[in-house]
């Protein structure tokens, strides 16, 4: 497979086939992280499209100092962002360091026998779209291609340790949500 | 929480120090709570290292696409460096100049002059040719005209296909 930073290049010098090859290779990655944001299908597929508009856009001012993949999550989880923000500002506190406890008060009041009958990989996707934008972010691109406590902070913006904060209560507070499930599965594993 | 909580994770995402690592195994060993909450939170971190990648339309690729504006100019290498081009019509150049001179002292000749430095070169330039078998020349030609042709072809092809992309 053709290194990312040389499909960059051919894509510089005019080659919109390798751009597509580009798409290709990252769209299904760049619309997990939208759609783990924006919670209709459509505006994350919106979303992933105004990414890749803006990578190609910007592709001439990228620098190639970090890897590609962690520029174009960049550009995803602003985008994302900030299409999370248009839809509901008031919802959305970028900036809340409490964030970690800010799932939705619906979600808080929907039991969890609620979706018992779905498979647990549905459970755990439904209950990061509940998230707040910023930590169903975190949280997906820690697990996006096995991403790094660092490689999440320079995609976010956020420090190491507030990062690693996040992860910590986000994974507690999705653990108390699936117990359940997870307790039934591992007795099932026994 | 327990106390252990941020111990289990920072095992999990293996980051523990020594110390740390130490004090993981003992527990594991002695504590059946710290076994059950491992278990429970090492199958909620694989069940999300397992999450499977959401997939957007069929059309995704093409609708972005659609949607790029023209911003980088195609470029394509030329088959032959514009220095190459420049010394092979300055090479074929000066033979047309030095056939012109030789033709022009031919016709000179004819009447009795002088010898100056300029025709004595002339002549050495004229005798050369003239001792360079027939078949020379003509190979020259036609590899001078293949030349040509190839680089206007390379030309031609070249318009056509950025006007094509």
């Amino acid at each position: 497979m053709v290194e990312d930073n040389i499909m960059v290049q051919q894509v510089l010098k005019g080659d919109r086939h390798a751009f597509q090859q580009l798409v290709e290779r990252y769209q299904n990655y760049v619309f997990t992280v939208t759609s783990r944001v924006l919670r209709s299908r459509e505006e994350a597929e919106e979303a992933a499209q105004d990414v890749f508009l803006k990578v190609y856009k910007q592709l001439g001012s990228f620098e190639q100092k970090s890897k590609f993949s962690t520029w174009l999550y960049t550009i995803a989880y602003r985008t994302a962002i900030d299409f999370a923000r248009r839809k509901n500002p008031q919802a959305y506190s970028i900036e809340d360091d409490e964030s970690y406890l800010q799932i939705e008060d619906e979600v808080r009041r929907t039991p969890v026998e609620d979706m018992q009958q779905q498979d647990i990989q549905e459970q755990l996707a439904e209950a990061i779209r509940q998230l707040k934008p910023v930590d169903a972010s975190i949280i997906t691109l820690f697990y996006l291609k096995e991403h790094t406590v660092k490689e999440v902070s320079e995609i976010t913006g956020l420090t190491v340790t507030n990062v690693k904060t996040k992860l910590f209560r986000l994974r507690e507070l999705l653990r108390e949500q699936l117990s359940r499930q997870l307790q039934s599965e591992i007795e099932d594993l026994l | 929480m327990t106390t252990h909580d941020e111990l289990i994770w920072k095992h999990l995402d293996g980051a523990c120090t020594p110390e740390e690592k130490e004090r993981v195994e003992k527990l594991k060993k002695e504590d059946a709570a710290f076994r059950a909450a491992l278990l429970e939170r090492q199958r909620l971190d694989q069940e999300l290292e397992e999450q499977p990648l959401e997939q957007p339309s069929l059309r995704f690729a093409k609708n972005v696409m659609e949607r790029l504006p023209e911003l980088y100019q195609r470029s394509i290498e030329p088959l032959v460096r514009p220095l190459w081009i420049k010394v092979f019509f300055g090479s074929l150049g000066a033979l047309f100049l030095a056939y012109f001179i030789i033709v022009f002292q031919s016709l000179g000749q004819a009447a009795p002059q002088s010898q100056g430095p300029a025709t004595r070169w002339a002549d050495r330039f004229s005798d050369l040719f003239a001792s360079l078998p027939p078949q020379t020349l003509s190979i020259l030609a036609a590899v001078s005209l293949a030349y040509l042709g190839l680089v206007f072809l390379d030309r031609f092809l070249k318009r056509k296909w950025l006007k094509k992309a």
